[in-house]
């Protein structure tokens, strides 16, 4: 990586020097580095994802591909400065749910229009999962008993997509819930393992791990289906209607020429088939649902137009 | 027994113990630099170890983790500058200890207490991690809330000076912690339209910027037209272990791990608390309480014992429960899954082998980071014989690397200079900075417990004071509180004695 | 004229950003559900503490400015807060310049001139032949130490810069 990383610098330099504002650069995209910019920290899920991409996206593409972290704001500052970058394909960054929350909380000035989505390459669903204390193992009792008092919900952070689906999950149900953030997924694990609230809405990955062993949590529903936990039947299996999942994929700042989109799909489709990118993927427990063209941009007006309802409503409490 | 000795096997590889030893290197480097903490040097290091085998992926990470805690010791003793948030205690009797001369000797203390406090914190990993792991389930909203109250009157601890001034700075550090978005509503606070603080502001900025930047800017203003005739003769003499000195303070080293380990096993709590916490129950404990804060050895027993005994306890409940118990563990945890080894209680039963190996590599690693740091003591030292003239812009350099390299965030940058300006005044005029670090830690934990134990009690503030583990911890602040208070009231009566005998 | 010392002026800064805290929080949307703690509740009471730790810091400070309390302040020395002041404005430089400059760029010249204006104002050098030496040494240390550690974070530690 890095000697060819200096041979590209050079390269760039040795084109823009020659043929100044190319229209050949387009045609064979890319030239140059590639960034994926990665709008959290190191070390989360998304972050893993990225870095399981990158090499197999490096091989695709014959160029460096550099992950920059540029963490704050639950992904705010990242997506505002990927925006800020030229849409000329170079510049690009994850999407997933958080695009729909962020605008729905009203905490970013962006719209879903300002980016051109080019792949959505996994899912991930979300899963109720219930506290070993709760007294409850199945989505029917769990109802009944909150007709009479409040059941508590946990999810991690208020305004992510877990809690609009933790919302979502308690209309669909008609059940009465009090809903309670947490920081991260763990701690609402843990407050669940230790029956403080008597349910979560996570990431099956945020909980497989707790599901197994004495007095441990009782998986109810998914929002479809993982191979993370097999036997627990979706929310669609047992008559309600909440089907929202989890994605990552890739998109830029809108206004990508379309041979460039064509070369970033091309890539994907080829770096997605190296086997250590789908180990990971299993590892990580995300489900491989590639993506592309008019079935993206179906799947992306979908969940803005599921998400972005009702994450005003709970922006607007 | 068979799992045991299978794990022995596994370890026992060469390649292992090198991925351990490198680990544990990188893992010092990058703890020793401002802003590069613990779980920083973890996540940096997993892209690495993608091709390897889990047990010696694995060895690296855990290597990574042991040496990033304990490597925030060094500038914490030499420079008055913590690595990391949890050594923020070390610099308090470090710091003074290597100004009188004695960095080699509070380098040995430091080493050998992380040493201590790791193997001991490893041992109760093995031995007790279930009950500790059921007691940390323990905490709920009621429980945390306890504990930041219990925090806050730490306060008065790690005041430098002047008490008023040290409740000052500690609120100002609760107010900061209030930053950004609501943790139960999402309502925006005092962001002033910065999309960067959303989430709040961040604690490495603060502290680097209240601790490092700060300090730069004393020492230019400081010595700026006075000769530095004070250059310190270092003596080296007791670079050795100080095993014997450790052991007399048995007592520290005992509560301190125990600390380290229980807060480091409940999820949520945050490991950096558990230094502030053992070095205030080290202080209580001893003699001659006034000394810490001046050099007292005891204190930089307690920070760094606990906090290389929390490693140790943040693994508990991972491995137990499959709950990460704070950052560093959560991307460690992260860092296991793409090896495909999913911690939690199933993997005690299908790969006991696998978990025994973790254990071993656990241990392992914290012998490397003692023999390593031990070589390097006088390498370290020598890092006080770099004329200032060029650390000073050397370290603002690390500085820049470590906050803008973690997050690339310019925002940050702007935030770490404004906390320099700040820590440079709040130094000056007594009021010291940890506690501002304390408060932001804390803040967070108070406040959203408080809220969401009203939440989930349907308002009924009783709950915070029914249950026992929430009741005793309040009760230990109050009487705490009430000693502090009732010891300054002496101290004050005294010193008007004195002044009084002196004017006759 | 003896109480608008630097210790002052801060206590009065500190007050202030409180009276600031205070006056935001007002606009800060009510609680709901259990307890009805609100967003702005929690804040406010740390806030209204501080004030009241901050007025008697202040008493403090006042009354001992007016004993002219010899324990108080070293003076501030000119040269001392001139050196601090240079020092700052070259970091704030430095972050200014990091994005559009790139990394190597910024941190050379921040080391180098960061180098110059410490040695000018820690140890000073007394003869032309010291300075041109001073001047050397500072090239050579930042171009080796920008070179080392954009090495060592980017290729060892994976960090990206600009």
């Amino acid at each position: 990586m890095s000697v060819k990383k200096m041979f590209s610098f050079g390269a760039i330099a040795l084109i823009a020097s020659t043929c100044a504002g190319a229209a050949l650069a387009q045609s064979n995209f890319p030239e140059g580095t590639v960034t994926i910019i990665v709008p959290y920290s190191a070390g989360g899920g998304t972050d893993n994802f990225v870095r399981a991409l990158e090499a197999p996206l490096e091989e695709a593409f014959g160029t460096d591909v550099a992950v920059r972290n540029i963490a704050g704001g639950g992904g705010a500052v990242g997506l505002t400065q990927t925006l800020a970058a030229k849409p000329d394909g170079y510049t690009v960054t994850i999407p997933n749910n958080a695009f729909y929350t962020l605008i729905g909380m009203g905490n970013v000035q962006f719209a879903i229009d300002d980016f051109d989505y080019i792949a959505r390459i996994v899912t991930e669903p979300y899963v109720l999962t219930l506290s070993p204390k709760s007294g409850h193992s199945d989505l029917a009792s769990l109802v009944a008993a909150s007709q009479e008092k409040p059941v508590t919900l946990g999810f991690a952070g208020v305004g992510s997509s877990s809690h609009i689906l933790t919302l979502a999950i308690a209309e669909a149900l008609g059940a009465q819930v009090k809903f309670v953030p947490y920081a991260g997924g763990s701690e609402a694990t843990a407050a669940a393992l230790g029956g403080h609230i008597d349910g979560v809405v996570l990431s099956p990955s945020d909980v497989v791990s707790a599901i197994e062993g004495d007095g441990s949590l009782v998986p109810v529903a998914t929002t479809s289906k993982t191979s993370l936990l097999p036997d627990v039947p979706t929310f669609a299996d047992e008559g309600f209607e909440v089907t929202t999942d989890q994605w990552r994929g890739i998109a830029a700042p809108a206004g990508v020429p379309a041979e460039v989109i064509t070369a970033w799909e091309e890539a994907l489709k080829r770096a997605v088939r190296d086997e250590g990118f789908q180990t990971a993927a299993k590892n990580l427990g995300v489900e491989f649902a590639p993506l592309y063209g008019a079935e993206l941009q179906e799947f992306v007006k979908t969940g803005e137009e599921v998400l972005l309802p009702l994450t005003r409503e709970v922006a607007g409490r | 027994m068979d799992n045991i000795l299978e794990a022995l096997t596994l370890v026992a590889d060469l390649r292992v113990l090198l991925g351990i030893c490198t680990g544990t290197f990188l893992g010092l480097v990058m703890g020793a630099l401002p802003g590069l903490t613990a779980a920083m040097a973890i996540a940096l290091l997993i892209p690495l170890t993608f091709g390897m085998g889990p047990v010696l992926g694995v060895g690296m990470l855990l290597g990574a983790f042991c040496g990033a805690i304990a490597g925030g010791a060094v500038p914490a003793i030499l420079l008055n500058i913590p690595g990391t948030p949890s050594s923020v205690t070390t610099t308090l009797d470090g710091f003074p200890m290597a100004r009188n001369g004695e960095a080699g000797k509070a380098l040995g203390i430091s080493i050998t207490s992380s040493f201590i406090g790791g193997v001991i914190g490893a041992l109760l990993l093995i031995a007790l991690s279930l009950p500790i792991a059921r007691f940390a389930l323990e905490f709920g909203p009621a429980e945390f809330f306890a504990l930041g109250v219990f925090g806050l009157v730490i306060i008065a601890s790690v005041s430098s000076g002047s008490m008023l001034r040290g409740l000052v700075a500690g609120l100002l550090g609760l107010f900061l912690a209030t930053v950004g978005s609501d943790p139960m509503t999402g309502a925006l606070r005092f962001t002033g339209g910065e999309p960067a603080l959303i989430t709040g502001i961040g604690l490495l900025p603060a502290l680097i910027g209240l601790f490092a930047v700060s300090q730069v800017l004393q020492d230019v203003y400081s010595r700026t037209g006075r000769r530095a005739a004070e250059a310190v003769t270092q003596s080296f003499d007791r670079a050795r272990p100080p095993f014997g000195l450790i052991a007399r303070a048995w007592r520290v080293v005992a509560s301190s791990t125990i600390i380290g380990v229980i807060v480091g096993a409940i999820p949520g709590a945050g490991g950096s608390i558990s230094s502030f916490i053992s070095y205030d129950q080290a202080r209580r404990m001893s003699r001659t309480p006034e000394k810490f804060g001046t050099g007292a050895p005891e204190g930089l027993i307690a920070s760094e014992s606990s906090n290389n005994a929390t490693a140790g306890g943040a693994l508990i409940p991972m491995l137990t429960l499959g709950v990460p118990g704070e950052v560093a563990t959560a991307v460690l945890m992260g860092g296991l899954t793409i090896q495909g080894v999913r911690p939690g209680p199933a993997l005690f039963d299908q790969q006991a082998s696998l978990v025994y190996a973790i254990f071993l590599a656990f241990i392992l690693a914290n012998c490397a980071m003692f023999l390593i740091q031990l070589f390097g003591i006088r390498l370290f030292v020598r890092i006080l014989g770099v004329p200032t003239r060029v650390m000073m812009p050397l370290i603002l350099m690390f500085c820049v690397i470590g906050v803008y390299g973690v997050n690339g965030s310019v925002f940050e940058l702007w935030l770490m200079l404004g906390f320099g300006v700040l820590g440079f005044f709040l130094n000056r005029y007594g009021f010291g900075t940890a506690p501002v670090i304390l408060g932001l830690i804390l803040g967070a934990l108070t406040e959203s417990n408080l809220r969401r134990g009203m939440t989930v009690f349907d308002g009924d503030w009783t709950a915070f004071l029914l249950r026992p583990i929430s009741a005793t911890l309040l009760l230990l602040a109050v009487l705490f509180l009430s000693a502090i208070l009732w010891q300054n009231h002496k101290f004050r009566q005294n010193d008007k004695k004195a002044e009084e005998a002196s004017q006759r | 004229m003896r109480l608008l010392s630097g210790r002052i002026v801060f206590d009065l800064a500190l007050l202030a950003g409180a009276a600031w805290g205070l006056w935001q929080s007002q606009s800060l949307p009510p609680g709901y559900g259990g307890g009805d703690i609100g967003p702005g509740d929690f804040p406010r009471a740390v806030l209204v503490l501080g004030v009241i730790a901050l007025l008697a810091v202040l008493r403090q400070d006042v009354s001992a400015a007016l004993r002219r309390a010899p324990d108080v302040d070293t003076p501030p020395h000119l040269q001392g807060t001139f050196a601090a002041l240079l020092i700052s404005a070259l970091l704030i430089a430095y972050v200014l310049l990091l994005e559009p400059l790139g990394f190597l760029a910024a941190t050379g010249a921040f080391l180098f001139f960061g180098i110059l204006a410490c040695s000018r104002f820690l140890d000073p050098p007394d003869s032309v032949a010291a300075w041109r030496r001073t001047l050397l040494g500072a090239a050579l240390v930042a171009t080796v130490a920008t070179g080392l550690s954009f090495f060592v974070f980017t290729y060892g530690f994976g960090l990206i810069f600009p």
